[in-house]
């Protein structure tokens, strides 16, 4: 017996990267997964490739920096699954870095607060009833190391990250008293913002591995999936409010502050 | 096939805590081993470490302890470092490991009369960061694990002040002390097993949101 065996599990922008790499465990782990994200041409190939396992899944496709998609999100898991068991707040736009003195700065704090914080709020607030009366439930947020140590040009990023722990120590100290264990993971893995760092740049890759104590890159399934599935198990049970960084280490070396401004995550995507 | 299945597991330290780790590890289908001191030969062939060696606290004002109390609690840390670095090697000589470290938030949410106490357990994060720091590229995993449980300590510290002791376990998130077994020893079992390969040098609390919602238990004034 598979140790999600009837369980459901939400992975909210779970279509790429980390979130892909941790429905991926969920459905190896027997859990029903809901995966989610923008882009429904991604969404059907995570969706087919978790099949491919074995697992039942569906796609939402949602964005969630609106109230109603991520309310969607929750409905039609229940619509289709009747149960959520792990809610997994992994969605994340990124902005543009840019310095904190342009005026750009804050229409981004818009844009990621909406997509991280307020979705979180909104995904966790549609499952709460559920959850409550279930008498158990798992939620999982997502905060990071650049925003901990307040990486430069980030600003907009950092203060949802940060936010969001605010977020889930609240409702940890709320929701505890129903059998809900609300975490922050601090993940350091292979996503596409952290390969395309230092994309063609074989050196600096290696750099970059060998500055986490672990001397290795966080595998999006088995170490940042892993991890949150270890969270989402009954051995986690009495783990609440916690901040938890999976990546090897790398934050007790502090962060080196190499971002420049004009990065923009979504030039191949979305700004041609 | 268990998480611990073909593995080698050795506690130090028989208290309540070390107990209930070393039977959640044995349900997990390790070969466990529970000890008080250190056997080198056995510490060698050990895929998992708990070191669980704090001890109790000397109850006194920082002003009136003595030097023999700072020496005995910081000994204590010595001792948990001995532990560590004769476990290391077999670890890295097989491809990994992991040591857990059990200490308490005397550490980091101070109580007043137990000055010893709170700098020794202060201590083992910088321990604990070190090693996980240097054996990192081993494959070795260090972590410290700081519990929230119901071990005979609270429970004495119950039978003669209930109110306040309920008052104090009601403020925790979950609204309960830890089972010795099933949450402690859960959370341990988390960290040793596959599920923590990439957690590493984190101080991980296993009680039940206390960290982020309520005052330690001060033995100083309730547990005597």
């Amino acid at each position: 017996m598979k140790r999600f065996e009837g369980k459901v599990a939400i992975v909210t922008g779970s279509t790429q990267g980390l979130g892909e790499g941790i429905a991926t465990r969920f459905a190896r782990e027997g859990a029903r997964v809901v995966v989610n994200g923008r882009s429904a041409t991604k969404g059907e190939a995570v969706l087919e490739r978790l099949r491919r396992l074995g697992a039942e899944a569906i796609y939402v496709q949602a964005d969630l920096s609106e109230k109603s998609r991520a309310q969607s999100v929750v409905d039609m898991a229940l619509a289709r699954f009747g149960r959520i068991d792990f809610l997994i707040n992994n969605a994340q736009a990124q902005s543009a870095h840019v310095e904190a003195e342009k005026p750009e700065t804050g229409a981004y704090f818009d844009e990621t607060l909406r997509a991280g914080l307020y979705a979180s709020l909104w995904t966790s607030q549609a499952a709460f009833p559920h959850l409550r009366a279930a008498g158990r439930g798992r939620i999982v947020n997502f905060a990071s190391i650049n925003a901990v140590f307040g990486a430069k040009y980030g600003a907009a990023y950092n203060v949802t990250k940060e936010a969001i722990q605010g977020l889930t120590r609240t409702l940890a100290n709320e929701w505890g008293q129903y059998g809900i264990t609300v975490n922050t993971v601090l993940p350091s893995g292979l996503s596409p913002s952290y390969t395309a760092f230092f994309e063609g740049d074989a050196k600096r890759a290696e750099a970059s591995a060998n500055a986490i104590p672990m001397r290795r890159h966080g595998r999006p399934e088995e170490d940042i999936g892993a991890a949150v599935a270890g969270l989402c198990s009954d051995d986690a049970r009495f783990i609440t409010g916690q901040a938890l960084f999976v990546d090897g280490g790398q934050n007790l070396l502090g962060l080196p502050q190499l971002h420049g401004p004009g990065y923009d995550p979504h030039s191949k995507e979305r700004r041609p | 096939m268990s998480a611990l299945t073909n593995k080698v597991a050795l506690v130090v330290g028989a208290d309540d805590i070390g107990c209930g780790i070393a039977k959640r590890f044995a349900r997990a289908g390790a070969a466990v081993s529970i000890a008080d001191a250190i056997d080198s030969e056995a510490v060698v062939a050990c895929d998992v470490v708990v070191v669980n060696v704090l001890g109790p606290p000397a109850v006194a004002p920082l002003a009136s302890q003595d030097d023999a109390a700072f020496t005995a609690a910081l000994q204590r840390v010595a001792f948990a470092a001995a532990l560590m670095r004769a476990a290391a090697p077999g670890m890295r000589d097989r491809g990994g490991g992991r040591i857990i470290l059990i200490g308490h938030r005397y550490g980091e949410s101070v109580s007043e009369g137990i000055g010893p106490y709170n700098t020794a357990s202060f201590a083992l994060i910088g321990l604990m960061r070190t090693a996980a720091v240097e054996w990192g590229r081993w494959g070795v995993t260090t972590n410290l694990l700081l519990p929230f449980a119901d071990t005979a300590e609270l429970r004495a510290a119950r039978a003669t002040r209930p109110k306040i002791i309920d008052l104090f376990v009601g403020q925790t998130a979950l609204q309960r002390a830890g089972d010795p077994v099933e949450d402690i020893g859960g959370a341990a079992l988390f960290l040793a097993s596959e599920d923590a390969a990439f957690v590493n040098g984190q101080v991980v609390y296993a009680d039940g949101g206390q960290h982020i919602a309520a005052p330690v238990l001060n033995p100083a004034k309730f547990a005597r």
